[in-house]
């Protein structure tokens, strides 16, 4: 395992050497020289799991940069902690009702220092833990529903400003109550173990997911994609399926385990108030699927243009 | 009883790293000039905002480097300087000017009766492999140690521009130093 990352912002060269020097060993270390050379720090690349923060700085101050940090949602959460020379009672004080998480004195004692770092350096590590496991599906290792919507909801934000087309594909196991019944719960679930595995692999780009949504069901999103590269996808989703060749002897369509999925694109012609209606779209085109006899693809837009 | 400075506690806050120590401490003292020139600045034009800032500042800086009683004479002044008339604030700069001078000899004094440790130098590096390697760093806002620059100083005779990076290195203005640096590999 790589060590923590930890951030230190001060204006004064020696107390970043000094404040460095106490803890080098242990972590690996970023460093900006003002408020604003922090902010630009935390922009770029991964974000660290703590920050020393300076409070006395020319220009930005660290009271300042602290609320502007907690202002951006990714940074929400990593602790700070303030360090200062000042000795008032009422700047600690200040500091700690802001949200800082800890706050220490120059000149340092390197003991404390590094004693209270290692405190909230060991919480934040197991806060990040929780929050992964919190967001995982157990079974299959995939995100579950709660981790997509908060995914889904970033991406809504994000076509909402860019009117790039986005895609939902929401898929259903074929048969599963009867798989179940025939296999029992205990080869069940190793079936959703391969079949997580097989839509996981098609996915290849960061901002696209594949989840978990509850049984049987799983949902994929696709920023950035229309609806005929959806469909190209969901039909990579049928392949790899299929290829995983898992036996199903009580399925009506096939000798082994097939999918049915229902697409919906969202593009800058559309006006969704929210994506909760995109969800309930794909759910409507995931129903036709299964209507029209199961292991197939069917798009939102099309049911309408069957029914005429 | 340590006067003026304590530098086994110094030392002990550095982790133990004697020679580290002793590099900051010259810097320290090398940097005062100039402090003391933007202080009688800001003093001249009664700027308080700017004249706290530099004490409290120059206060931080010799607390960690336990420069015990002048940190105590910076948080004195530091303390009261808004009802100093500029006369008197001119009286405790030259009383405290007279206090680093005393802190430097005790400092020269302690450097001489310890040979300096041999720094880690990487004679078969070439200054096109620091440099890429710093670049790196500068890049990513990693840490840089002082003795990660030592390396470059063996080339400052060649290059004079090497010094300039150096010191914005070691002042941790990032931003320049990569600026500067890349206009160095350019050059080359
Ligand atoms: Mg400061």
């Amino acid at each position: 395992m790589s060590k923590p990352t930890i951030l230190i912002v001060d204006d004064e060269p020696t107390n970043i050497q000094v404040l460095a020097s106490c803890i080098v060993d242990d972590y690996q270390l970023k460093i900006a020289n003002s408020g604003a050379s922090a902010l630009e720090v935390l922009d770029k690349g991964q974000a660290p799991d703590l920050i020393l923060l300076d409070v006395i700085m020319p220009e930005m101050d660290g009271y300042e940069t602290f609320k502007r940090i907690r202002e951006k949602t990714d940074h929400a959460n990593i602790p700070i902690i303030f360090i200062s020379a000042l000795n008032a009672v009422e700047d600690e004080a200040k500091g700690l009702e802001l949200g800082a998480s800890d706050y220490i004195h120059k000149p340092f004692h390197s003991g404390i220092v590094r004693a209270r770092i290692k405190t909230h350096i060991d919480l934040k590590l197991k806060t990040d833990m929780l929050e992964h496991a919190s967001l995982t599906d157990f079974l299959t290792g995939l995100p579950n529903r709660r981790a997509f919507d908060k995914h889904l909801d970033r991406e809504w934000q994000y076509f909402r400003r860019r009117r790039l087309p986005l895609s939902l594909i929401m898929i259903d196991v074929d048969y599963f109550k009867a798989y179940n019944d025939t296999y029992g719960h205990m080869q069940g679930d190793e079936a959703l173990k391969q079949i997580g595995n097989a839509l996981q692999s098609c996915i290849n780009r960061s901002h696209d997911v594949v989840a978990r949504y509850g049984g049987e069901e799983f949902i994929a999103v696709f920023p950035e994609t229309d609806i005929s590269a959806a469909k190209h996808l969901a039909s990579l989703f049928q392949q790899r399926i299929f290829a995983a060749n898992i036996a199903h002897s009580a399925s009506q369509v096939s000798d082994r385990v097939t999918i049915s999925c229902g697409l919906v694109e969202v593009n800058d012609r559309d006006h969704y108030e929210d994506y909760q209606a995109l969800l309930q779209e794909a759910d409507e085109a995931l129903y036709e699927a299964k209507a029209k006899g199961r292991n197939c693809i069917v798009s939102y837009r099309d049911i309408g243009v069957t029914a005429e | 009883m340590n006067e003026h400075i304590d530098f086994d506690a110094g030392i002990k806050r550095l982790g133990g790293n004697k020679t580290l120590y002793l590099q900051l401490l010259q810097r320290f003292f090398d940097s005062t000039t100039e402090s003391f020139n933007s202080l009688k600045d800001a003093i001249a034009i009664k700027d308080q905002q700017q004249i706290k800032m530099l004490l409290h500042s120059m206060k931080g800086a010799s607390g960690n480097l336990s420069i015990v009683t002048l940190q105590h004479m910076l948080s004195n002044f530091e303390r009261q300087c808004e009802s100093f008339s500029t006369e008197e604030c001119l009286i405790h700069v030259h009383n405290i000017q007279q206090e680093i001078q005393q802190s430097q000899q005790k400092y020269q004094q302690y450097q001489s009766l310890d040979a300096v440790a041999p720094s880690s130098l990487h004679p078969q590096k070439t200054l096109i492999e620091c440099l890429s390697e710093l670049e790196t760093k500068l890049r990513n806002s990693e840490f840089i140690a002082v003795e990660q620059v030592l390396n470059l100083k063996k080339f400052v005779e060649h290059h004079s521009d090497i010094q300039t990076l150096i010191t914005k290195i070691e002042n941790f203005e990032y931003a320049l130093a990569l600026e500067l640096l890349l206009g160095l590999k350019e050059g080359k």
